[in-house]
């Protein structure tokens, strides 16, 4: 399966956005296909899951869309947990035909977006793939915003490092000199260094790029 | 003809007669004249008055001497009798073998007999058994032959009405067509007549009109006139022996009033005489009537009246057993039916889905239609496009429908040559759904070569669906290896279809191998136990048969049943 976590590559978020249908029925794949054909969304079809995970998920902006009832192996549910397990978080739209109660429930609780019966309205189907397709978009941004962080932090020095860790932790520029056996003024520059090299145009700044990086903490 | 067959029964005899007696010369016996001496010792009044036919001939098989009775049945006078005459009197069909025999006999010096017809005075002929026995004199050669003709017509009779009564019960039940059986009848029935046409007209309940159901000698031109008789006491024999549960006879058509439909045109075609007896069974009363049209005037004979005795006694046996199978194959058709309607009960969640998914389908379809039409420039292609996509979505959720309407049809079992290829593939696709629902893998295996069956489409879908329901219910549980249905067709033996569904689970308990078949026999919870039983009197009725292994080579079962290949077509 394709990594979707994996280097953005530059531009791909600039392509246009997929929707993947997952559906047995030859008739629904080809509705769907000409629904989102005609607002203009590209589409790609595959009549199972197992289909889907040998060609792999397109490193773009995208959503899937899934019948919960997939012959084979492998249902639109089991697609869902399997996709979560190797850590691909593309939105997902599951679709039913009997708007099955506990169905439904499992599949929002493992993070569906949204969850149409057959059959459905147009407008919630386009709604639906819009905000799917919205929210793949902000993670991948976000994603691709942290990755740079993370190349800026990973440029900072061993020392700096320890240094912005206890600076974001809310440290007092003399406790962090003690614990780490340094001059206070020496902390000082290196935080200075910190502050440029991440970018930071203030402590608070810094404090925000370090929770998205995912380090300090209390 | 009886001339040449005299001519060569007389040759025949002389020359064997001339051997012998060439023989007896070579040998020095004492001449046949002293021996003939002795042998008239019988005074001629005895034998004249003895009740039985009697005959001497001289060694040559020449006739010499014929008593009076055999003079009083034939008609002939002595002289007419004497030498070779009394040939005259054998029926022409039965001179050859009877020559044949006498021949021999002359030949051998060796008593015999024979059976052949006489001709009685009033043209009648009787079978009768010819006894002949060398008269030899003390040198052991022939001096004369006596002989003695006795009456074997009564046990004849018999006989015959017997292997023809024979024939018929075996025709009935072999299952042979109703019709077909009534129609050997009437044909029999003509043969002993051989001056009548009969038919059978069978008793419709619904209308009291009796309707013409076979015969095997009246003409197609008098038929066409009457294709329904009226019941009642005024209505002429026919429908008057069945308002009156008895024979009627109308020595002469002629006679009836003009109303009654068969008469004229009877007489038109030389049908003088009409008689009617009533064909009834003890459970059902009257089932239509046994008519005789005769081209002479007159009523039955006592030996017409046994023939018809024996003929509506048959009739009705036939009829009611065939009425029986109908009844039998109705409830067969019946039970089938319900039961197909119960599975598709059980399918109702699974075809209610890919109906959904059809009409989504349409749906979604509709929508995208028109937004490619809303399009500032309007994309008619793609409108085109989707409408073509929307008429093929609808055609096949037609077609869902109309297998599902196939299903649920009620109609009697209908034989057609069928493929069974076709009929395998046709019932996994009702089947879809639920294999999907259920996680069941599905392989076909199918023969390429197959040849054709003959049976009923839906009622072998029937089965096929329910083997098929079977297996997947039957892996329900199986949760450590795959769910797979294999479904196989192959030519078993040379003709024979076979056809097996193996399932991967739990596998039949041997103990339950033979009784599974059975009516109320299950192991489900929920369930009938009809099933299984429909399915084996549905192949039985195809003349094929059903049967389950526990597989050997692996988890599961197997159903397999084989029908016959469709050969020329039987009706």
């Amino acid at each position: 399966m394709t990594n979707r976590s994996e280097p953005a590559g530059g531009n791909a978020s600039d392509l246009p956005p997929v929707v993947l249908v997952v559906d047995d029925d030859q008739s629904m794949r080809s509705a769907l296909e000409n629904l989102f054909q005609s607002v203009g969304l590209d589409v790609r079809t595959f009549s199972s899951a197992s289909e889907l995970t040998s060609r792999g998920l397109p490193n773009v902006v995208s959503c899937l869309v899934l019948d919960v009832r997939l012959p084979g192996l492998l249902s639109g549910l089991d697609l869902q947990a399997e996709l979560a397990k190797t850590g691909v978080q593309i939105p997902i739209i599951l679709m039913t035909s009997h708007g099955d109660i506990p169905m439904s429930v499992t599949a929002m609780k493992a993070g569906a977006v949204d969850f149409l019966a057959k059959p459905f309205r147009d407008q919630d189907m386009l709604n639906a793939v819009a905000s799917a397709l919205d929210r793949d978009r902000k993670r991948r941004e976000s994603e691709i915003a942290t990755k740079q962080l993370r190349t800026l932090f990973e440029s900072l020095s061993q020392r700096q490092r320890e240094i912005m860790t206890r600076v974001t932790a809310g440290k007092m520029n003399k406790h962090i000199a003690e614990e780490l056996g340094l001059k206070e003024i020496t902390v000082k520059i290196h935080r200075g260094h910190v502050m440029r090299k991440m970018h930071a145009k203030s402590l608070a700044d810094l404090v925000r790029i370090a929770e998205a990086l995912g380090i300090g903490g209390k | 003809m009886p001339e040449r067959a005299r001519d060569s029964l007389q040759g025949h005899a002389s020359a064997a007669i001339a051997s012998a007696n060439l023989a007896s010369e070579m040998h020095g016996d004492a001449t046949p004249a002293a021996a003939l001496q002795q042998a008239q010792i019988d005074p001629r009044a005895t034998i004249d008055a003895l009740p039985t036919l009697h005959w001497r001939t001289k060694p040559d098989g020449v006739v010499e001497f014929i008593n009076k009775t055999w003079l009083e049945y034939t008609g002939f006078s002595e002289e007419q009798a004497l030498g070779w005459g009394w040939t005259r009197a054998v029926h022409p069909d039965d001179q050859q073998s009877l020559g044949r025999i006498w021949t021999s006999l002359l030949a051998s010096g060796h008593p015999g007999e024979a059976e052949a017809r006489l001709r009685q005075h009033d043209g009648q002929y009787r079978w009768f058994l010819f006894l002949a026995r060398p008269l030899k004199g003390q040198s052991g050669q022939v001096v004369a032959w006596l002989g003695t003709c006795i009456d074997i017509d009564d046990r004849k009779f018999a006989e015959s009405l017997l292997s023809g009564e024979n024939r018929i019960l075996e025709a009935t039940a072999e299952g042979a067509p109703l019709n077909s059986i009534l129609e050997q009848l009437c044909w029999h029935a003509d043969e002993f007549s051989g001056n009548s046409a009969t038919s059978v007209w069978l008793l419709d309940r619904s209308d009291n009109l009796l309707r013409y159901a076979a015969s095997a000698n009246l003409p197609s031109s008098l038929l066409e006139k009457l294709s329904s008789i009226a019941v009642g006491p005024e209505e002429g024999a026919c429908g008057a022996s069945v308002s009156r549960g008895e024979t009627v006879c109308t020595p002469d058509l002629s006679s009836d009033p003009p109303e009654v439909p068969y008469r004229d045109a009877c007489l038109a075609h030389g049908l003088c005489a009409c008689w009617s007896t009533p064909i009834v069974s003890m459970a059902s009363g009257v089932l239509g009537t046994f008519t005789a049209f005769c081209n002479t005037k007159g009523n039955p004979s006592a030996r017409d009246q046994r023939v018809i005795q024996q003929i509506t006694h048959l009739a009705s046996i036939a009829i009611e057993r065939s009425r029986t199978e109908d009844a039998l194959r109705r409830t067969r058709d019946e039970l089938a039916h319900v039961t197909r309607v119960t599975t598709l009960g059980e399918l109702a969640a699974s075809i209610a889905h890919e109906m959904n998914q059809h009409l989504s389908a349409i749906g979604t379809h509709g929508d995208a239609g028109l937004r490619w039409l809303a399009r500032e420039s309007p994309a008619v292609e793609r409108a085109r496009d989707t409408f073509k996509r929307i008429i093929d979505t609808a055609r096949r959720a037609g077609e869902v429908l109309q297998r599902i309407r196939d299903l649920s049809r009620k109609t009697g079992a209908e034989a057609t040559v069928i493929d069974i290829n076709a009929i395998i593939t046709d019932s996994v696709l009702l089947v879809q759904s639920e294999l999907t629902r259920q996680k069941n893998a599905i392989r076909l295996d199918l023969e390429a070569e197959l040849p054709s069956a003959r049976g009923d489409r839906v009622q072998l879908q029937q089965v096929l669906i329910n083997l098929l329901m079977n297996g997947i219910e039957a892996m329900g549980d199986v949760a450590d290896r795959p769910r797979e249905l294999v479904v196989r067709s192959q030519i078993s033996d040379v003709d024979l279809i076979m056809v097996s569904v193996r399932d991967s689970g739990l596998g039949i308990d041997p103990v339950n191998v033979d009784r599974m078949f059975k009516a109320f026999f299950t192991t489900k919870r929920t369930g009938m136990g009809m099933g299984l039983s429909i399915c084996r009197s549905i192949l039985e009725a195809h003349g094929g048969r059903i049967w389950a292994v526990r597989n050997v080579d692996g988890p599961g079962s197997t159903f397999n049943f084989v029908l016959p290949v469709a050969g020329e077509a039987k009706q």
